[in-house]
Order: C-alpha cells, then sequence, then structure tokens
C-alpha cells in the first residue's frame, strides 16, 4: 500500500515536469489560440497508457509497476483542468469553433491514440 | 536556476495532486462499475484551475506568484486531474458493452470539467479589486 503511493508520487512528479516541459516547448512554436502544447501530451499519455495496459495488463497483476507508470507517470503527464480552462478560455473570447475543436479534437486523438497502443501490444482483443 | 527552481515546483505539485487522485481512487466507491473517482476529481481540479486564473488576474494576488502558481496549476491540478485515464476508463465501458455508461462518462466528464472550470473563474474574478490574496 505505502509502496504504491510512493510509486504514484514518483511517477506523477516524472510525468508532471515531462508534461510541463514538452507543453512549453510545443506552445512557445505554434502561437495558436488552440494549446497545441496540451492536445499533443494528451494524445502521447493516452497513447503509452494504452501500451501500458497490454505490457503490464491490469493494475491487479503488477500493482507497483501499474501504479509508477499507469497511474503516476501516464495520469500525471496528461491533464484534464488545463483542456477544461482553455477550451473556457477560447469560449469566453469568442473562439467558439476553436474551442469545440480543442474538445473534439482531444477526444478523438486522445482515444484512437489509446486504442493504437492497445492494438501494438495485445491489450485490443 | 529560475527553470530548475519552478521545475521543482511542478513536480512537487504534480506529486501530490496524482497522490490525492490515487487516494481518491483507492477508497471512493472502489468497486462502483462507474469511474466516479475519475470524474470527481477531474470536476474539482477544473474548479480549482478556474479560481486560480480568476484570483491570479490581480497582480496583487499571492496566487500571481510564478512559484506558487507553478505548483497550484501545472503541478496540483494538473495532477489531479486525467485524461488518459478517463479515456482508458471509457474505452473500457465501451468495450464491455456498457455504451449509456461510457457516453454518459464522456458526457459527464465534459459537461462537468467546463462548468467547473467556469464557475471557479467567476468566483475568483469576483471582488477583484478589493481583495489581494
Amino acid at each position: 500500500m505505502i509502496t504504491e503511493f510512493v510509486a504514484v508520487a514518483a511517477g506523477s512528479a516524472l510525468g508532471g515536469l515531462s508534461r510541463f516541459h514538452l507543453t512549453a516547448w510545443i506552445d512557445r512554436r505554434t502561437h495558436t489560440p488552440v494549446s497545441f502544447g496540451t492536445l499533443t501530451v494528451n494524445t502521447l499519455g493516452a497513447f503509452v497508457l494504452g501500451l501500458l495496459v497490454g505490457i503490464l495488463g491490469g493494475a491487479a497483476d503488477q500493482p507497483a509497476a501499474a501504479a509508477l507508470a499507469m497511474t503516476g507517470f501516464c495520469g500525471s503527464f496528461t491533464t484534464v483542468s488545463s483542456w477544461s480552462l482553455q477550451t473556457i478560455t477560447l469560449a469566453r473570447t469568442h473562439r467558439a469553433v476553436a474551442a469545440l475543436f480543442n474538445l473534439a479534437a482531444t477526444l478523438v486523438a486522445g482515444v484512437g491514440a489509446m486504442i493504437l497502443g492497445l492494438t501494438m501490444t495485445g491489450g485490443w482483443q | 536556476m529560475n527553470q530548475a527552481v519552478t521545475s521543482l515546483w511542478v513536480a512537487l505539485g504534480t506529486a501530490l495532486g496524482g497522490v490525492l487522485r490515487y487516494g481518491v481512487d483507492r477508497f471512493m466507491l472502489p468497486e462502483a462499475p462507474f469511474p466516479w473517482s475519475t470524474l470527481v476529481v477531474n470536476t474539482l481540479g477544473s474548479l480549482l484551475i478556474g479560481w486560480i486564473a480568476g484570483r491570479a488576474t490581480i497582480p496583487s494576488s499571492r496566487l500571481a506568484h510564478a512559484n506558487l502558481h507553478a505548483f497550484l496549476v501545472p503541478g496540483f491540478c494538473a495532477g489531479l486531474t486525467t485524461f488518459s485515464v478517463f479515456s482508458h476508463e471509457t474505452l473500457a465501458l465501451l468495450r464491455s458493452g456498457a455504451v449509456a455508461a461510457g457516453t454518459a462518462n464522456i458526457t459527464g466528464t465534459i459537461v462537468l470539467m467546463l462548468i467547473g472550470s467556469a464557475l471557479g473563474l467567476a468566483a475568483g474574478r469576483r471582488n477583484m479589486t478589493d481583495r489581494t490574496d
């Protein structure tokens, strides 16, 4: 139990750092109303989680590894709070189309990437 | 140096948010067929980020300070919330044939996160001229 909480903390710290720097790096280069940084980390994180589900199986099989890599790293590498605030900001600044694009693109790309990841490691059967 | 300090605050905030998310997942309705715990953390994180964004518009607010902002926004809020786990749980529901529950999870998450952020933002911006927290 304690091991899993420590593993989640370590995986989260690493996932958060990676998300923060990758998002900043992408957003510095794109300069668009939609944050392609956030879109990218959410898509990439869903893909990696899909891969890991195929490799590690359910959390019950390898609890510490699942806590570190799945709940910790992938869970914290992706974000709903930034996605939500950025969508609200787009809507408030009269960019309704961009707001709708941000919602739809994240969902489609995220779920699509996860299916791809699952397929690649045998988690989709 | 500044960037290293910011990174440290982001890492600490994310670790704390991630651990809280895991705690909620472990102890809130662990046997429920619907992923309530993820819906709850995603809604709470969206509410909190909105409130902070509203507060941070005041330069004199402590929340406008770079390190505290790094700890709370890309740190705690982003660590507390998760898109990848939400996607996985939704996909698992849909694949198991629980199409209504999977659809409800998508709709519920989007509606609640947006309401949360909008309400948080509105609350954070209230009385912004005479409050300096």
